[in-house]
């Protein structure tokens, strides 16, 4: 565990230096009235905005194919800002469009995170074999796109005797584990301090407050910034339009967790927050042969989690980076 | 050559080592004061007896069979039973009480069923059973919050002949596509290097 905790007071929140970038000086407006420059100015903005809007719904209503696109759909607040009804309506249309496109019922809900609880994860590095059955297990939870193939969960295989992820494969094939390897699953960390938080440039992801770092797919640009600012490489963005089968949408959704998501969003796991704030365990502690994985709340001294944290040798990967994963790496 | 002060040397250094590891086992026990914890949480053990065909033992068979503890090779039943574990040489009476293979019995006496085979392993694997009781090893569902569910040691290792665990590994993801829906049997030179690159 490290010393830095946000709690204790020395690991305060890291913001990356910014340059400063010096203004522009003010064109000359020789000759111009300045108060009717500004009223310019903003009729300009309100025509522009008039038109992208315009053309906004216009695209919308192309791209579907048909004309039930509704204002709300496209043009929905952040979530942060949506009301119990709006949520309520929203979630019902994204059900019925789940419906018309795959046919299948599925049930949108939004559990709120447990008062009191931050969650964590923890991986005997010591058992896991490399199996990958964590990794498909994720895929089939989390609705995740099968063509092109997006895994939320890398397994890496290492060499016995170094920690060096830089010199890893993660396309081994055949019967695991192999002599003188070891496996490393890793997935988003849900650190503390999440760097691609801070790199979103239109907070479309933040930290809950039981720790799990979450996406409004309908609020991200796809900018992928947050992508490149994760050390963990655990972000996965959907450079097509996702393709799952029918028969294996899981019809269990979140709306900030595995809704299926449109083209051109980042994603991320999610703890399963659909499982976990419900009670649960997430798919890929289940689907594992070996019980490698565990998972828990860290405010709870009586958890597992505390006990392994407190009892085995722990690892935190790329610790020196001051995320505070909320993810640990033990042997036992 | 006579040192005189090299005994009371010796002595103070051996009192100097014997309290610094009284202070290290001291320290050790304050940071560890959960894993004499006597309440563990709550859990439940998935039932071995239920996926053994030949369940209970006596009734189905040894009823009708003399109990024999000489060492031996099985031929006409539990032929696949290769008895690779513990103290050599030992036999089924090691772990079972042989009139009732059903039952297990410990080296104090104690006797209890297959789905508290852990009571058993734990005689020698202590710490393992320790980390199990206390759900660190081995694979738990149910929930995180409220009742857990356990498997025994069996359930998961082989009680005569433990090796270690050897799994067939799912298909490696896809390797990154330079372009998309560009045909898999036309690698591009991108492809070819992300064969060598690492994640």
């Amino acid at each position: 565990m490290s010393c830095c905790d946000e709690k204790n007071g020395c690991g305060e929140k890291h913001h990356l230096p910014v340059l400063e970038v010096e203004a522009e000086p003010e064109p000359e407006l020789s000759g111009i009235e300045v108060e009717g420059m500004e009223r310019l100015q903003s009729t300009r903005r309100d025509f522009l905005r008039q038109v992208g809007v315009a053309a906004g719904v216009t695209a919308a209503a192309s791209a579907t194919g048909c004309g039930s696109t509704t204002w709300e759909e496209y043009f929905h607040q952040h979530y942060k800002r949506l009301s119990d009804e709006d949520k309520a309506h929203l979630f019902a249309l994204l059900e019925q469009r789940t419906h018309e496109k795959y046919g299948v019922e599925v049930h949108i809900r939004d559990p709120q995170p447990i008062e009191g609880v931050e969650f964590a994860y923890a991986l005997n590095l010591s058992t896991c074999t490399g199996c990958r059955q964590c990794e498909y297990a994720c895929a089939k939870e989390n609705n995740t796109s099968r063509d092109p193939e997006m895994h939320y969960i890398r397994v890496l295989e290492l060499d016995k005797g170094t920690m060096d992820v830089d010199r890893s494969n993660h396309f081994y094939e055949g019967e695991v584990p192999k002599p003188d390897k070891y496996y490393m699953p890793v997935q988003c960390h849900q650190c503390a301090n999440p760097p691609c938080v801070d790199a979103c440039p239109v907070q479309a992801t933040w930290r809950e407050p039981d720790g799990i770092v979450v996406v409004d797919y309908d609020w991200c640009i796809g900018c992928r910034y947050c992508e490149a600012a994760c050390p963990y490489w655990a972000r996965r963005f959907n450079w097509a339009e996702p393709s799952i089968r029918p028969s294996d949408i899981n019809p269990e959704q979140g709306y900030l967790s595995n809704r299926i998501r449109p083209k051109g969003v980042i994603e991320k796991c999610t703890f399963c927050l659909h499982r976990t704030r419900v009670g649960r365990n997430p798919a890929c502690l289940e689907a594992c042969p070996v019980g490698a994985r565990k998972f828990g709340d860290l405010n709870n001294p009586n958890s597992e989690i505390r006990r392994i944290i407190a009892t085995k040798r722990v690892y935190i990967l790329k610790e020196e980076l001051g995320t505070l994963p909320r993810f640990f790496y033990f042997f036992g | 050559m006579v040192r005189p002060y090299g005994r009371a040397a010796h002595l103070i250094l051996l009192l100097g080592f014997a309290l610094s590891l009284s202070a290290c086992r001291r320290v050790e026990a304050e940071a560890l004061p959960r894993q004499a914890a006597n309440d563990p949480p709550d859990f439940v053990v998935v039932s071995r007896t239920a996926e053994i065909p030949t369940y209970p033992c006596t009734e189905r068979c040894h009823s009708r069979r003399a109990p024999n503890p000489e060492p031996r090779e099985l031929t006409a039943y539990h032929t696949r039973v290769q008895l690779r574990h513990g103290p050599d040489p030992h036999f089924c009476d090691f772990c079972h009480v042989l009139e009732h293979p059903e039952t297990l019995h410990r080296v104090d006496g104690e006797t209890f069923g297959f789905d508290q085979a852990h009571r058993l392993c734990g005689q020698c694997h202590g710490a393992k059973l320790r980390d199990w009781m206390s759900g660190i090893h081995g694979l738990q569902t149910g929930t995180w919050n409220g009742v857990v569910t356990r498997r025994v040691c069996t359930a998961c290792h082989n009680p005569h002949a433990p090796d270690p665990i050897h799994l067939e590994s799912l298909p490696p993801p896809q390797r990154p596509r330079t372009e998309l829906g560009s045909p898999v049997d036309e690698p591009s030179s991108g492809e070819q290097n992300d064969a060598e690159v690492s994640p």
